[in-house]
């Protein structure tokens, strides 16, 4: 089958979309579709946008994800996500919320973690061992290993607290 | 006063620490922004000087130039040899420096505190010390920062936590590095298997000059490669225990060695010694391995020259602040320089 946009290369995806028992294909190339981004095919398909939808192709077609994720701009600075991969910088405090989603994987990998657990902003650092604060931070840890699935680490720390506190028991 | 500094290296330079056998000084940096600005690699020439004019007028009004006895320079105002010297000094960083428009730095009159305004972020404030004080430097800086965050306004979000330019640096923004002399773990080799066991503990090793592991003068830089997920306080745990492994190992390391190696090793601070005398020109490299079995035979009792005075030197054979001390920007006569200047110094201590 040939692509439905170029009509010159044979088509690498099928999609099919279902409306009131209707139902439309669109055939295309990975390259048309990688020029369209997810926008353009769903104009193609004359589906009006929607982030549902949207989230089904992104897991579906992670090349064109990546076309996607570079085009997108901060707001506020023009930064573009392929600038940050190029440089390795982003342009200003924005950008962090406008690649949330695109930052997460690279978080992982640099620090194995994607939340702060540090000092908030306003608080003053403190270097504080007493066992209520222990446990405090032991808690606040578990509960962001449990969030983001990380069960092994978690199970770490419940024993970890669960030891503190026997400890404290036996001493007291 | 920066011309002093450089002309005579600051006290932390001068002095020998607590453990200073194995870790020669201790560095803490915190990165942070102020929020609604775009970041020093992204603004135009106008914000960073408004940058600079915010930073610098919040210092005077809130009396942190006299309370911390601080400084401040415009970066264009030094000449390209002073910029190099300080960063040999460890006082700025090399990216600082590469374009030194619209760069402004603090230091205090000790120049163990420094403050870079529009390097990689808005600030990189940086504590240096003598020896293995850790705790004790970051309960100081923590101090200077927090102080500070009562006048700016700190770039923050509450899942990223301070946020900076560069995502390596997200989070705490806090980067705590020992300078480390590892010259019995390097000699047998087993300074590899720490190096690929620091990686999966978040610890990155690295030669303290270039990127090679195994460098001669046995220096390396040893400090947290993860600023995210975790606390400050974690931080500082993981480096003081990460530290003091390093101190028990590469002492214990030290008595094998002695014990079997003896002869070998007082051979080589003998030839370095013979060198020191003799030679007509030292390089660099060559300058740093003397300095670092010179150190060894002082730490054995073989060789009778205050530690301190070898912690200067290590600073002060490095090419730039070389060049400041003789007066000359002609690199081919330094090694020359070096050597009569190592022998003059050291000459009636060996």
């Amino acid at each position: 089958m040939l692509c439905d946009i170029c009509k010159k290369r044979e088509a690498d995806i099928y999609i099919t979309e279902f409306i009131n028992s209707e139902n439309k294909t669109l055939h295309i190339c990975n390259i048309c579709a990688s020029k369209l981004g997810i926008k353009g095919i769903l104009k193609e398909l004359n589906i009006p946008f929607d982030e549902n939808i949207l989230k089904k192709l992104l897991e579906l077609m992670p090349g064109i994800v990546e076309e996607e994720k570079k085009e997108k701009v901060c707001p506020t600075c023009n930064t573009k996500f392929v600038d940050f991969e190029k440089s390795g910088f982003f342009g200003c405090p924005d950008c962090y919320k406008t690649f949330k989603d695109e930052l997460r994987p690279i978080l992982l990998n640099l620090h194995g973690n994607v939340k702060h657990i540090g000092k908030k902003k306003g608080e003053k650092f403190t270097i504080d061992t007493t066992f209520e604060n222990e446990i405090k931070k032991l808690r606040r840890e578990l509960e962001y290993a449990i969030e983001e699935e990380r069960y092994e680490d978690a199970a770490k720390i419940r024993d970890k607290i669960n030891e503190l506190i026997k400890n404290d028991k036996i001493n007291n | 006063m920066i011309k002093s500094i450089i002309k005579n290296l600051p006290k932390w330079v001068n002095s020998y620490g607590i453990e200073g056998d194995v870790v020669i000084s201790s560095r803490i940096r915190i990165a942070r922004n102020i929020d609604n600005f775009k970041f020093p690699t992204k603004a135009s020439i106008d914000e960073k000087k408004l940058i600079i004019d915010k930073i610098t007028d919040t210092f005077k009004n809130f009396n942190f130039i006299s309370n911390y006895n601080l400084t401040g320079y415009n970066l264009l105002d030094l000449s390209d040899l002073e910029r190099s010297a300080l960063v040999e000094m460890h006082i700025l960083s090399p990216h600082f420096i590469v374009d030194p428009y619209n760069k402004y730095f603090f230091i205090n009159e000790d120049g163990d505190l420094s403050i870079m305004i529009n390097e990689e972020d808005h600030l990189r404030i940086q504590y240096l010390k003598e020896g293995f004080t850790i705790n004790d430097a970051i309960i100081f800086i923590y101090k200077f920062t927090d102080e500070i965050e009562k006048y700016l306004d700190f770039s923050y979000q509450n899942d990223f936590g301070y946020i900076t330019s560069c995502p390596t640096n997200l989070g705490t923004g806090l980067r705590i590095s020992l300078l480390c002399h590892l010259p019995f773990l390097s000699y047998s080799g087993k300074i590899r298997e720490l190096i690929s066991n620091s990686l999966k503990l978040s610890i990155a090793f690295r030669g303290s000059f270039g990127e090679g592991t195994n460098p001669v003068s046995s220096l390396y830089q040893i400090s947290n490669s993860t600023t995210l997920g975790k606390s400050e306080e974690n931080i500082l745990n993981m480096i003081s225990k990460f530290g003091n492994e390093i101190i028990r190992i590469e002492r214990k390391e030290r008595e094998n060695i002695m014990d079997k190696y003896r002869s070998e090793i007082l051979d080589k601070i003998g030839r370095s010694v013979g060198i020191i005398k003799y030679s007509k020109k030292i390089d660099f490299d060559e300058a740093n391995e003397i300095l670092s079995w010179l150190r060894i035979g002082v730490l054995e009792k073989v060789l009778n020259i205050p530690v301190n005075l070898i912690n200067q030197l290590v600073f002060k054979i490095r090419p730039n602040l070389m060049k400041i001390e003789f007066n000359t920007t002609n690199d081919e006569e330094i090694d020359a320089l070096r050597s009569n200047y190592l022998r003059t110094i050291l000459g009636g201590l060996i």
